[in-house]
C-alpha cells in the first residue's frame, strides 16, 4: 500500500494506491494521521485503489469523520464501480461524498 | 320429461305453477316465463311445485337470475316434492326462499 | 492497550504471544491488540486453540491451553498480533471416547465454536468446497462495530403485522428479478419498493443461519445433478449469517451487508423475523459429521437415549436438548445476539415442541427455556412464533407452553380454509371459529396469539394448491415419497398447467377467496413469496432441495398475472386500513357501544341464521364499526363456496349509510376489488355471491 500526500493551495491530496486491509490498515492511519489533523479540506484519490477489505472501509469513515468533526470537507475521488458496489452494499457509501473527476472534487469541496 | 307452466299476476305477486321438470332443456322456457312476469315489477314471485318431480340447479340459477334483475324480490316455493327440497339444501339456496306447505297470502 | 492493567503477553508458542482471558464473552471477541477466545464444554479434558491463515489447508500453530487458563469448565486465552481479517480458528477436545456414556471426544477433528460469528467455507453459494479440507466449517472473527444510526427494531403492534414468507435467495435468483446481485441479502434491498407496494410490513425469512447447501446426497432423477439443501433446515453455526446469501461474502462482509439490508427495511417500515432451528443441528446421527458440538459437548447440547444414540424427534437425526442449562444458555444468548446486534424483531421457531422437552424427550409442562425466552428482558419487545409441533408426534396448536408471549403457526386454520374453499361440506361452523382468531385454541390470549396462514414453505403454493390434487415430488429423488399428503387441496377440474380458460378462472377466483378470508380474519395473517403473483412450483410439495426455477420467484408473473397482483395489493391494503380486522381481544358478541348491532354477527342467505349444519358451504358474517378497537366501517363478508349463485339477504342496521361493494371475487378484475368507496353501491337489502365467490361490502356506522 502506497501512500502519497501534497497541497494544491488550500487543498490535501492524498494519493492512495494498492489495498487497505487488515495487514496494512495500521500503516495506512500511521501516515495520514498528520494529514488528517490538519486538513480542511482532502481528496482522498482512490484512483490506484484495487481493493478495500472491512478493515480498510472502517478506516475510511473514521479518518473521514475525523476531519469533518473538525469542520473540514472529505472527498472520495475516482473510487472504482466495484469498490462502490461494495460499499453500497455494506452500508457504507452513504456516509461519503464521491466525486468521478478532480473538478468535481475541487467543486464538492468548495 | 316436458315442462308446463302456469302464471298470473295480482298485485305485486306473480304466481308461477310448474309441473313436470326443470331440467338444462327446460329451464330456458321457465326464464322465459319467470322474465315476463318481472316485466310488471312484482315484490313476491310464489312457485307452485306440487306437481314438480325434479329441477336441477338449471332451474335455481333462473331464480338467481330472477332476484338480481330484481332486487329485493322475495321468492316462495309452496309444497315442494322430496327432490326438490333435496336440490335446495345440497345448492345451498333452501335458506334462499320460503318454503311452505300452504299458499301465502300475499297482496 | 490502553488502560488496562491485564493485557500483557504472559506465554509464547512458536511465535505467538497469548495469555489467560476472559470467560464472558462465549466465542472470539477483539481486545486491544488481540483476540479473547473464550469455549465451554462440562466434559472435555483438555482443549486446543487452533489457528489458521485464511482458507490455508495447514494451520499456523495450535496453542493449549494451559490448565491455570481454565475457570470451570471454560478454556480462554488472549492471543496478540492476529490479523483478525485474516485468521480462521477452531478447536481440538481432548476427553473421553465413550459413545454408551454420550461421550465423543476426538482429538484428531478440528471443531468450530458454537459462538462463531462468521463462519468460512462456504463463501460462495454452491461452490464447490475442498472435500479434502479437514476444517471445512472454520469460525472467523467478525467486525461488529455498525453505525445504525437511529435505527431500532420496529416494536409494530404484532396485529398489524402482515408477514410474508420469503427465502433469501429464491426471492431474486432469477434472472427476470434484475437485481444487481441476484439471491443475496443485498438484493433483497433492491425489491423493498415491491414490498411496499405490496403492502407487507413484515418479512419472515426462512433459515439465513449459517448451513451447508452440499448437505444432500441425492441426485435429480433427470438431470443427475446433485440435489441440494436449498431450504437451509439444517444449522452449522447459530450466530453466522449465511456467506452465501451475501453479495459481499467472498469478502467476508456478510455482517455488514445484512445489517445494512436490516437498516433499509427498518427504515421503509417491515419488520424482519427470522426462522430459527433449535431442534436439530447438521451433524445428522451417530453416522453424521463432527462440526462442532458433537466434539465439545456431545451430552450436554443433544438428546441422548440411553445407549448413547441420538433422539430423532426432528426427523433429522438428532435433537438439540434445548432445557439442558448448557444448550440453553446457548439458545438464550444466541436469540439476544441477534435482537441486540441485528435489530431483529421477531423468531418463528421451527418444530418448536421439541424446545419443550426434557434431556429424554419426555414433554415438560413448565420448559425452562420457553419461560426463560418469554420473559427475556432483551427479547421482551421480540415476536416469538412457534411452530407448535415437531416430528416426534407432539401437536401443541393450542397448547403451547406459551406464557402469555408465544403466538403460532395455526395449522387449524390452515387447514379449516383449505377444506372450506375446496366445497368440503360442514367446516362453516369452524370457518367461524377461525375468522374470530380461534377461540377456541387461545380464549386465554387472543386472536394475536394465532397466526393464520394457508400456505407457506411447507407444501403447495398458492396457485399449486387450486391446481393439484396429489403432489408431484419426483424431482427429489425418493420416489414420490416425501412431502404431506393431506394436502387438502383441489385442482379445479384438471391436473396441473392447462390452458382450459374456464379451470384458470376458478382457480384465479379460489386464489382470491383464499386471501380475502385470510386477510379478514382476526389474527395475524401470512402469505408465501410469490402466491401474489401466482408462484408455482408445479405441484411439488416439498422443494426444500431445488435450486432452480422450480423453486425461485418468476418475476415475469408481475406481468402475467397483474390482476392477482393487484388483487393481493387491495385486499392487504383493506385490511391493513381496517382497524376491525386486528383486534388484540377476542370478539365479545354484545353491543357494548350501543351500536343497534353485535360486534360480531354471523348469517346465513337470512340474516342471523347461519347455517352450520353438516352440509353447509356458505356463512356470512358482519363485524360493527363501533366495536372495533377504534371506529371504523360496519363490514359485511359473504363466503358461498357452493358451485351456484346464492342470495344473501342484508342482516338491518338501526342505523347507518349504505353499502357499497369493497371486494366480489366472482368478478374479473378490475371489478374483483374496489379502491375505498369506489366499488358500486348495493341497491335493495340483498346481494348475489357468485358461484365459490365471497363478496365484501362495507357502510359508514353514521347515515
Amino acid at each position: 500500500m502506497n501512500l502519497e500526500t501534497r497541497q494544491e493551495g488550500s487543498v490535501e491530496i492524498v494519493e492512495l494506491e494498492g489495498s487497505i486491509d487488515g495487514k496494512t490498515a495500521p500503516e495506512v492511519r500511521e501516515q495520514l494521521r498528520p494529514v488528517l489533523s490538519r486538513a480542511q479540506k482532502l481528496i482522498l484519490d482512490m484512483t490506484k485503489v484495487q481493493y478495500l477489505s472491512s478493515a480498510g472501509l472502517r478506516l475510511l469513515l473514521l479518518s473521514y469523520r475525523e476531519v469533518t468533526a473538525a469542520h473540514g470537507k472529505v472527498v472520495l475521488l475516482g473510487v472504482s464501480k466495484d469498490i462502490q458496489t461494495v460499499m453500497s452494499h455494506t452500508g457504507f457509501l452513504s456516509f461519503f461524498t464521491l466525486a468521478d473527476t478532480r473538478e468535481q472534487a475541487a467543486q464538492a469541496l468548495t | 320429461m316436458a315442462l308446463s307452466m302456469h302464471s298470473s299476476i295480482e298485485g305485486n305477486t306473480a304466481r308461477l305453477q310448474l309441473v313436470g321438470e326443470v331440467d338444462g332443456t327446460t329451464a330456458p322456457q321457465m326464464r322465459a316465463e319467470v322474465d315476463k312476469l318481472l316485466n310488471g315489477s312484482p315484490q313476491n314471485l310464489v312457485l307452485r311445485v306440487d306437481e314438480l318431480t325434479f329441477m336441477s340447479s338449471a332451474g335455481l340459477r333462473v331464480l338467481i337470475f330472477a332476484k338480481q334483475k330484481q332486487p329485493g324480490l322475495t321468492i316462495y316455493v309452496v309444497k315442494p316434492q322430496a327432490p326438490i327440497i333435496d336440490t335446495l339444501r345440497k345448492t345451498g339456496f333452501y335458506d334462499g326462499v320460503y318454503v311452505t306447505e300452504t299458499e301465502p297470502a300475499l297482496a | 492497550m490502553e488502560g488496562r492493567i491485564d493485557y500483557y503477553p504472559t506465554h509464547e508458542c512458536r511465535g505467538f504471544r497469548f495469555r489467560k482471558g476472559h470467560v464472558l464473552p462465549f466465542g472470539a471477541t477483539v481486545v486491544g491488540s488481540g483476540v479473547n477466545f473464550s469455549i465451554y464444554s462440562s466434559a472435555a479434558e483438555a482443549c486446543t486453540l487452533v489457528l489458521f491463515r485464511k482458507h490455508e489447508p495447514e494451520p499456523m500453530v495450535e496453542i493449549e491451553f494451559p490448565r491455570s487458563f481454565h475457570i470451570g469448565g471454560v478454556y480462554s486465552m488472549i492471543v496478540f498480533d492476529l490479523d483478525y481479517e485474516d485468521i480462521e480458528y477452531g478447536y481440538r477436545f481432548s476427553g473421553p471416547w465413550d459413545p454408551g456414556r454420550g461421550l465423543r471426544f476426538d482429538y484428531s477433528k478440528i471443531v468450530s465454536d458454537p459462538y462463531g460469528r462468521v463462519i468460512g467455507g462456504r463463501d460462495l453459494w454452491r461452490a464447490e468446497p475442498d472435500w479434502n479440507d479437514l476444517y471445512q466449517h472454520r469460525a472467523r472473527l467478525a467486525f461488529d462495530d455498525f453505525d445504525w444510526e437511529a435505527d431500532h427494531p420496529l416494536e409494530t403492534p404484532i396485529q398489524d403485522l402482515v408477514v410474508y414468507e420469503m427465502h433469501v435467495r429464491g426471492f431474486t435468483a432469477h434472472e427476470s428479478s434484475s437485481v444487481s446481485a441476484p439471491g443475496t441479502y443485498a438484493a433483497l434491498r433492491e425489491k423493498i419498493p415491491y414490498l411496499k407496494e405490496l403492502g407487507v410490513n413484515c418479512i419472515e425469512l426462512l433459515p439465513i443461519y449459517e448451513f451447508d447447501e452440499w448437505d444432500n446426497n441425492r441426485r435429480h432423477p433427470e438431470t443427475g445433478e446433485l440435489l441440494l439443501n436449498y431450504w437451509g433446515y439444517s444449522t452449522i453455526a447459530f450466530f453466522a449469517p449465511k456467506a452465501g446469501y451475501a453479495a459481499t461474502g467472498q469478502f467476508g462482509m456478510q455482517v455488514d451487508e445484512l445489517k445494512t439490508t436490516i437498516k433499509e427495511l427498518h427504515r421503509n417500515g417491515i419488520e424482519l423475523i427470522l426462522d430459527v432451528v433449535f431442534n436439530h443441528t447438521a451433524e445428522g446421527d451417530h453416522r453424521g459429521p463432527v462440526i462442532s458440538f458433537r466434539g465439545i459437548d456431545n451430552a450436554a447440547y443433544y438428546m441422548l437415549t440411553p445407549e448413547g444414540y441420538y433422539y430423532n424427534f426432528s426427523g433429522c437425526g438428532n435433537t438439540l436438548n434445548c432445557n439442558h442449562p448448557v444448550a440453553r444458555n446457548m439458545v438464550i444468548d444466541c436469540l439476544r445476539y441477534w435482537a441486540a446486534e441485528y435489530h431483529i424483531d421477531g423468531f418463528r421457531f421451527d418444530l418448536a415442541s421439541i424446545l419443550g422437552r426434557d434431556q429424554n424427550g419426555a414433554p415438560l409442562s413448565n420448559p425452562p427455556l420457553l419461560e426463560s425466552l418469554a420473559f427475556d428482558p432483551v427479547l421482551s419487545k421480540c415476536k416469538l412464533i412457534a411452530e407448535a409441533w415437531d416430528a416426534g408426534g407432539l401437536y401443541q396448536v393450542g397448547s403451547f407452553p406459551a406464557y402469555g408471549r408465544w403466538a403460532e403457526w395455526n395449522g387449524k386454520y390452515r387447514d379449516a380454509v383449505r377444506r372450506f374453499i375446496k366445497g368440503d361440506e360442514g367446516l362453516t361452523g369452524e370457518i367461524a371459529t377461525r375468522v374470530q382468531g380461534s377461540p377456541d385454541l387461545y380464549w386465554h390470549r387472543g386472536p394475536t396469539a394465532s397466526t393464520n396462514f394457508i400456505t407457506c414453505h411447507d407444501g403447495f403454493t398458492l396457485r399449486d394448491l387450486v391446481s393439484y390434487n396429489w403432489k408431484h415430488n419426483e424431482a427429489n429423488a425418493e420416489n414420490n415419497n416425501d412431502g404431506a399428503n393431506d394436502n387438502n387441496s383441489w385442482n379445479c377440474g384438471w391436473e396441473g398447467e392447462t390452458a382450459d380458460p374456464a379451470v384458470n378462472e376458478l382457480r384465479l377466483r379460489q386464489m382470491k377467496n383464499a386471501t380475502t378470508i385470510l386477510m379478514l380474519s382476526q389474527g395475524v395473517p401470512m402469505i408465501l413469496m410469490g402466491d401474489e403473483i401466482g408462484r408455482t412450483q408445479k405441484g411439488n410439495n416439498n422443494a426444500y432441495c431445488h435450486d432452480t426455477e422450480l423453486s425461485w420467484m418468476d418475476w415475469r408473473l408481475v406481468e402475467t398475472n397483474s390482476g392477482l397482483l393487484r388483487f393481493f395489493q387491495k385486499v392487504i391494503r383493506f385490511r391493513r386500513a381496517h382497524p376491525a380486522l386486528r383486534r388484540r381481544r377476542f370478539f365479545e358478541h354484545s353491543d357494548v357501544h350501543g351500536a343497534g348491532i353485535l360486534d360480531i354477527s354471523f348469517h346465513g342467505l337470512q340474516p342471523y341464521s347461519p347455517d352450520y349444519s353438516s352440509w353447509s358451504r356458505c356463512l356470512a358474517f358482519m363485524l360493527s364499526g363501533h366495536g372495533a378497537p377504534e371506529l371504523d366501517a360496519d363490514i359485511y363478508v359473504a363466503m358461498n363456496m357452493y358451485w351456484d349463485a346464492l342470495p344473501f339477504r342484508l342482516p338491518k342496521r338501526g342505523h347507518g349509510g349504505a353499502w357499497t361493494v369493497e371486494i366480489n371475487t366472482s368478478m374479473p378484475s378490475p371489478d374483483d376489488i374496489f379502491d375505498p368507496g369506489q366499488g358500486p353501491a348495493v341497491s335493495g337489502d340483498e346481494v348475489i355471491a357468485g358461484p365459490r365467490s365471497i363478496i365484501v361490502l362495507t357502510a359508514n356506522t353514521h347515515s
